[in-house]
């Protein structure tokens, strides 16, 4: 149909979408369970409710009060979990949800605010929760005494003291002295709570084969290590020992398959942080690699679609099923006992988790055309059947531009970007652009629905964008560019500028606008300190100075020195001139280019004072510039803020455009 | 014989004078007074009367401030009771012949003061909205609608201008403060006297004439450059006197019919330069009396006045207040600029003022916290008329204080040794560095609760001027590219020269603190050395690049203090930082920092725990949620006495004191 008969998207669309998360089947494989996340304008906030799918419908499950799904305690049992007006502080509300009819009625109370639960068998489970390193027993406290802490609590609130790093973390506030514990928790007879691990520890991955728990672990007092120990649970005593624990290792997962436990294990030395795993067979105090995937074994996709998550890979039988971001896409693998690899899904777009049940796997998957929908699938790949339909009617009638794919050269690399073009295009006029830079910078762009893109299309601008030097989706080599900073990547993105330009000469080079968060504000900054080719820029959740970030973010000493090249190991102290090359705010004497920044107050990733020394540089120059600040966002604020404040931060974006391209305000 | 000791919560006991205004026929002299409420955790303040009988508060139950005088017997004040519209001060009037204050008018600004002009018309200091300067025109609907539209709007702060924000204040962003004159009768009439980008720092009145500094905001970034204008009451117009962005521009008075300002070009000393008092004559500044010091106080202790003022003009003299050396003096020019020495005592004056022949003044020493004193316009008959301390200080001994001389590179210098509580010369006693801040500021013997309250504690204190403070001239002030190093040396051989003094100081428990300048220098010592068991740093300078563009005062005063060639020489910027060093950093180290500080802001104390932290260096950070820059003095009661809790702790963990 031609565009001119479409409705535009608009940013108040944002309202209309829905985001699926913790999708998983039940015991026998017969119903599928998942969370569902709604805005609601009103409240300014999201609502969940839990569903399922059987015998081919979706069904609401939940109403009245938020629930979120946690997992299957049977065929006709899933626990939700729910705050009531009878939920205390610092506690976790779990219900029982039968399939069979009935609303949801309380389970369990747990005393701690829970991060994860597991199940070991029908009165046996693993839950992780946060604990006080300081008090790691007040989960026995009684109402009393819990009240008294509270009130201790409310009178510390003019102070925040803090005598560690990290002490805090993006999204999760102020984390000092905060741990996340291994609980075991058993319903025999009656509830009996324990707390297994030790107080100033913190574990991960946790991992349930039969009796048998596996997790990792981390204990520190002053400064926190990337290196963890694996560590084993028999859960039937609760006796716990160290499989592993040399230190010198870091785990992105754990998985058990045959009887025999799984790493996926990096030791940063050749790539940093960044690292892709290996895979590792894990024995008493014994690392045995396995095989190098070559791809993040996780979903890496940059959108603005997806809030909440699921699992990124399923062991069933002998088989390993994950997901995989591959080149511009993540796809669905399977690796065989003996890890040969099988491609079961591989098309344009992205799966964000999956779950595996006998023959079916089902998984959320998003294209170009429109936001995330459910799909099920044989475990060969074959007969791919769509289950939902969450978001069809937001986009219905709706122009959404498609991407075309433009390969192009820079620096010795093929690379490949996209063009979305501008609704109602006519290549007989001149039309304003954005280039859109996704952050990462070990992410990459791909063809799914990109709310932000498409609002820009639908108001007459040409959307490009790429997957330059330092993204995801190949190898080491092609993500690691430590050290390089501003180098490789800018030339590959005014490569790919100047490609674009030459394939589409209805833009007009004049009304060419960049924008970018995080690692694209990093290089939206860095771009208006080296060229004044945009007539305008929005850089979001930026990064001003690698000095700063590194003393300030809560992953700073851990990951930014990295990145600017200090070597692993040796001491940022000696290269503070690495940090300060690759700083943006070193070049901003004479930059031009209007520039609007975006940050949230609440940011500890790329904190408010990088965006803020950017913007106040500009404005000492009496540039033109702009800054909106959101109270209580953190870095996730295009994803997962709330819902009107994501409107705002697009409008404040898409007015900032419109008054330096001429367009209406 | 009963000596008591401080306790840490008698920080928030003492009852502060300022903001004095005498009456015009001199008889009265009207002041408030700042009471610390510590059940409540937050400050009152209330209206007292002074004349020759008595001196009594006046107002009780809602807080209230003196704004001017109505004639000589009814007193205009400033009071919220709540229910006002948004953006507006509401006066209250109150007699001296008795009865309670009642509601005067309300004005369609926030007020920041006001005086008499001419006949039955006011000039008023007040804050507008750059977008919106005439919204002291707006009806009470359209007010209300506005306070809507802004709380619809309050999850986002929109900022475009450099900087942003100002310490004590808050956000500025778009703030300006405007004149207005202002008439009472027949009804009130209102109206707007400066541009809508006219920021007005000071102003004097004489005459039907308003003689103000101000600056123009035009564009996002401000400029340190003001310029003089008058306004004439008769003729409606303002005139330009001076106009030329080339000077620091201050203390406008008119004397005589002539107009006087203080200037400097900053072109010898930078922008702490002296300024000349100059008359302001045919577009020019002419320079009639020289300064060996800015003529404002930089004496200071931790318990000051608001509300104060540096200079005073009563009939044909001009009364300014002067740092010399290690206390304030005070000069009284006459008619053809001759000088005149009224006063010259150890500690301080905060503020003065003065009508007819008798001088109000605010002065405190080591023993005698803020109190209100007059004089004769001779300097004879000082007589001390509150005695708002004397709760707090009766019934303990003032701890001994000794003067301690020494030289470093050359220079003659001089500090203090707080003697500890019950002082034996045959015990051992731990010692505390307490280093002001500024640098540019003074210390002396002046009324300091910390000080006495670490005596009170047997800790010995000692404190100093080093180079690089006020109050000796601006080559002894000019310390510029040179932070840590001659202040830092000098530091080290007062620290020697005490320890010298006092063989019963244990020199493996010195601690070292300070804030601000003090905090940067805290910091910027323990990266060069190891003697100090352990360390305060406060709301310090780390990071001169971070400073540059994130402090509200950053853009200037950073390149200006490291010499630097303007806010982009990131090498000299760097150079002096202290994070730069922290490596080298071994003393455990206790960080305080206001999260609402713009002058040296929360990510300057953050860096430095970081840094710390990662080489496992033993680190404590206390982040105050509601402090500003100065809450050692300015802050609720509740932060006063938690940042004295969090030092004494670290201090006395750090020298192996029991808890």
């Amino acid at each position: 149909m031609p565009s001119r008969k479409l409705k535009p998207i608009e940013i108040e669309d944002l309202l209309t979408y829905c985001y699926p998360s913790d999708l998983a089947y039940s015991p026998d494989g017969k119903a599928i369970a998942f969370t569902l996340t709604r805005p609601d304008a009103d409240k300014n906030a999201y609502s969940r409710s839990v569903w399922v799918i059987r015998d081919g419908k979706s069904e609401q499950l939940t109403h009245s009060l938020d629930a979120s799904f946690v997992l299957w305690k049977d065929n006709d049992t899933l626990i939700v979990r729910r705050t009531t007006a009878d939920t205390e502080a610092g506690t976790t509300s779990l219900f029982a949800l039968k399939l069979s009819g009935g609303e949801a009625q309380p389970w369990l109370d747990l005393p701690f605010v829970m991060s994860g639960l597991k199940k070991i068998d029908e009165t046996s489970f693993a839950a992780t929760g946060k604990i006080d390193a300081n008090d790691p027993d007040a989960y026995k406290d009684n109402a009393e005494t819990r009240k008294q802490k509270a009130e201790a609590k409310q009178k510390e609130a003019d102070y925040q003291v803090v005598d560690e790093i990290p002490y805090w973390h993006n999204g999760a506030g102020f984390t000092n002295k905060e741990r996340n514990a291994l609980f075991l928790i058993s319903l025999k007879n009656g509830v009996s709570v324990k707390r297994i691990s030790a107080p100033f520890q913190s574990v991960s991955n946790v991992t349930v084969d039969g009796s048998d728990l596996w997790c990792t672990a981390e204990t520190h007092t002053l400064k926190e290590s990337r290196m963890v120990d694996v560590l084993h649970v028999d859960t039937k005593t609760g006796k716990k020992d160290v499989v592993y624990g040399k230190k010198d290792h870091a785990f992105r997962g754990l998985f058990v398959r045959n009887g025999e436990l799984f790493g996926h294990a990096s030791d940063m030395k050749e790539y940093g942080m960044n690292q892709t795993p290996d895979i590792c067979r894990i024995t008493k105090n014994h690392l045995e690699f396995v095989m190098d995937p070559h791809r993040t074994l996780m979903n890496h996709i940059a959108g603005d679609t997806m809030l909440g998550s699921g699992l990124q890979s399923k062991v069933q039988g002998s088989n390993l099923y994950t997901l995989a971001t591959d080149v511009d896409r993540v796809n669905i693998w399977k690796y065989d006992a003996d890890f040969n690899k099988t491609v079961l899904f591989d098309h344009p777009g992205a799966v964000y988790f999956l779950d595996v049940c006998g023959d079916k796997i089902a998984f959320a998957y998003e294209d170009a055309a429109a936001p995330t929908e459910i799909y099920e699938m044989n475990a060969d790949g074959s007969d791919v059947k769509k289950l939902t339909d969450l978001n069809g009617k937001a986009v219905e009638g709706k122009y959404v531009a498609l991407p075309h794919k433009l390969a192009f050269t820079s620096e010795g690399l093929d690379l490949e970007g996209w063009v979305l073009l501008p609704k109602d295009y006519n290549p007989k006029k001149k039309y304003p652009a954005v280039l859109d830079i996704h952050g990462g910078p070990r992410s990459i762009y791909g063809e799914i629905f990109f709310h932000e893109m498409q609002v820009w299309a639908s108001k007459g601008y040409f959307v490009f964008f790429a997957n330059i030097a330092g993204s995801d989706g190949r190898d080491d080599a092609f993500a690691d560019i430590r050290g390089r900073y501003g180098e490789i990547d800018y030339k590959n993105v005014m490569d790919f500028t100047d490609a674009v330009i030459a394939a589409y000469p209805a833009i007009d080079t004049t009304k060419l606008c960049v924008t970018g968060g995080s690692y694209g504000g990093f290089m939206t900054n860095w771009i208006i300190g080296h060229t004044d080719r945009f007539c305008a820029a929005a850089s979001q959740r930026s990064i001003a100075s690698w000095i700063s970030l590194t003393w300030i973010a809560d992953i700073g000493p851990w990951f930014d020195p990295s990145e600017c090249g200090v070597p692993e190991g040796d001491t940022i102290f000696h290269h503070y001139d690495k940090l300060w090359r690759a700083s943006p705010l070193k070049y901003i004497e004479g930059a031009k280019t209007p520039t609007l920044f975006i940050h949230s107050d609440q940011d500890y990733r790329c904190p408010l004072p990088e965006g803020m020394q950017m913007m106040q540089a500009l404005a000492y120059q009496n540039v033109e510039t702009r800054m909106c600040i959101f109270h209580g966002e953190n870095h996730e604020l295009s994803r997962g803020g709330k819902p009107l404040h994501r409107i705002r931060r697009i409008k404040e974006i898409t007015d900032w455009f419109e008054a330096h391209t001429g367009g209406r305000k | 014989m009963k000596n008591k000791s401080f306790q840490i919560s008698d920080i928030a006991s003492f009852r502060i004078p300022g903001g004095m205004l005498f009456s015009p026929d001199g008889k009265r002299l009207a002041f408030f007074v700042e009471t610390p409420d510590r059940e409540k955790n937050t400050i009152h303040f209330s209206t007292w009367l002074m004349d020759d009988e008595e001196t009594k508060q006046i107002t009780y139950s809602i807080d209230a401030v003196p704004v001017m005088w109505l004639g000589s017997d009814r007193l205009l004040l400033k009071r919220e009771t709540g229910d006002a519209l948004p953006q507006t001060a509401q006066l209250f009037v109150i007699s001296t012949d008795g009865g309670e204050a009642k509601p005067f008018c309300t004005l369609p600004f926030v007020l920041q003061s006001m005086k008499h002009l001419d006949g039955n018309s006011y000039v008023a200091a007040g804050v507008i909205d750059r977008d919106d300067p005439d919204a002291y025109l707006d009806s009470d609907d359209e007010r209300m609608r506005k306070q809507k539209a802004r709380e619809t709007d309050k999850d986002y702060l929109v900022i475009d201008e450099m900087p942003y924000a100002a310490d004590g204040t808050g956000i500025v962003n778009g703030k300006r403060t405007a004149l207005f004159t202002v008439e009472f009768e027949p009804e009130l009439k209102v109206r707007r006297i400066t541009g809508p980008d006219t920021v007005v720092s000071e102003y004097a009145v004489s005459d039907g004439k308003v003689l103000y500094v101000c600056q123009h905001r035009d564009t996002p970034a401000k400029i340190i450059y003001t310029t003089v204008h008058c306004y004439d009451a008769s003729a409606k117009r303002t005139k330009t006197l001076y106009g030329k962005k080339t000077h620091r521009i201050s203390a406008p008075c008119i004397l005589n019919g002539s107009f006087y300002v203080q200037a400097t070009d900053m072109k010898r000393y930078g922008v702490k330069e002296t300024p000349d008092l100059c008359r302001i004559e045919n577009g020019r500044l002419q320079p009639v009396f020289l300064f060996d010091n800015a003529a404002v106080n930089t004496v200071n202790g931790d318990l000051r006045p608001k509300g104060c003022a540096s200079y005073a003009v009563s009939g044909s003299d001009l009364y300014i207040l002067v740092p010399v050396d290690d206390h304030t003096e005070i000069l009284r020019l006459d008619a053809d600029m001759h000088a005149e020495n009224l006063y010259c005592e150890s500690g301080n004056v905060s503020s003065i003022a003065a009508c007819g022949d008798t001088v109000a003044i605010i002065t405190q020493n080591w023993d005698t916290p803020p109190e209100i004193r007059t004089m004769h316009k001779d300097g004879t008959g000082l007589t001390k008329r509150t005695c708002l301390s004397a709760p707090v200080t009766d019934g303990r001994v003032s701890a001994p204080l000794k003067r301690v001389d020494y030289t470093s590179n050359g220079v003659d210098l001089h500090g203090w040794v707080v003697l500890p509580k019950d002082y034996n010369p045959k015990k051992k006693y731990p010692a505390i560095l307490d280093m002001h801040g500024g640098p540019r500021v003074t210390y002396g013997e002046v009324f300091s609760f910390e000080k006495q309250l670490f005596s009170d504690r047997s800790y010995f204190v000692f404190y100093t001027n080093v180079p690089g403070s006020d109050a000796r001239g601006d080559e002894f002030a000019d310390i510029r590219g040179k932070f840590g190093t001659v202040d830092y040396d000098a530091f080290m051989a007062f620290t020697d020269a005490v320890l010298a003094a006092f063989p019963a100081i244990d020199n493996s428990k010195l601690c070292v603190m300070g804030l601000s300048y003090g905090g940067y220098m805290s910091s910027r010592i323990i990266t060069k050395t190891d003697r100090f068991c352990c360390a305060s740093v406060q709301a310090p300078v780390v990071n001169w690049i971070t400073m540059d563009f994130l402090s509200d005062i950053g853009s200037w005063f950073s390149p200006d203090q490291t010499a630097a060639d303007g806010p982009f020489d990131w090498k000299n910027l760097w150079e002096t930082s202290p994070l730069k060093y922290a490596e080298n950093v071994k003393t455990p180290a206790l960080v305080l920092q206001g999260v609402q500080d713009y002058r040296c802001p929360v990510w300057e104390g953050m860096q430095f725990m970081q840094a710390l932290a990662v080489r496992n260096v033993e680190t404590r950070m206390v982040l105050f949620r509601n402090g500003s820059h100065n809450m050692h003095y300015t802050g609720l009661p509740g932060d006063k006495i938690r940042r004295l809790q969090e030092i004494l702790s670290w201090f006395d963990k750090h020298t192996g004191k029991e808890k």
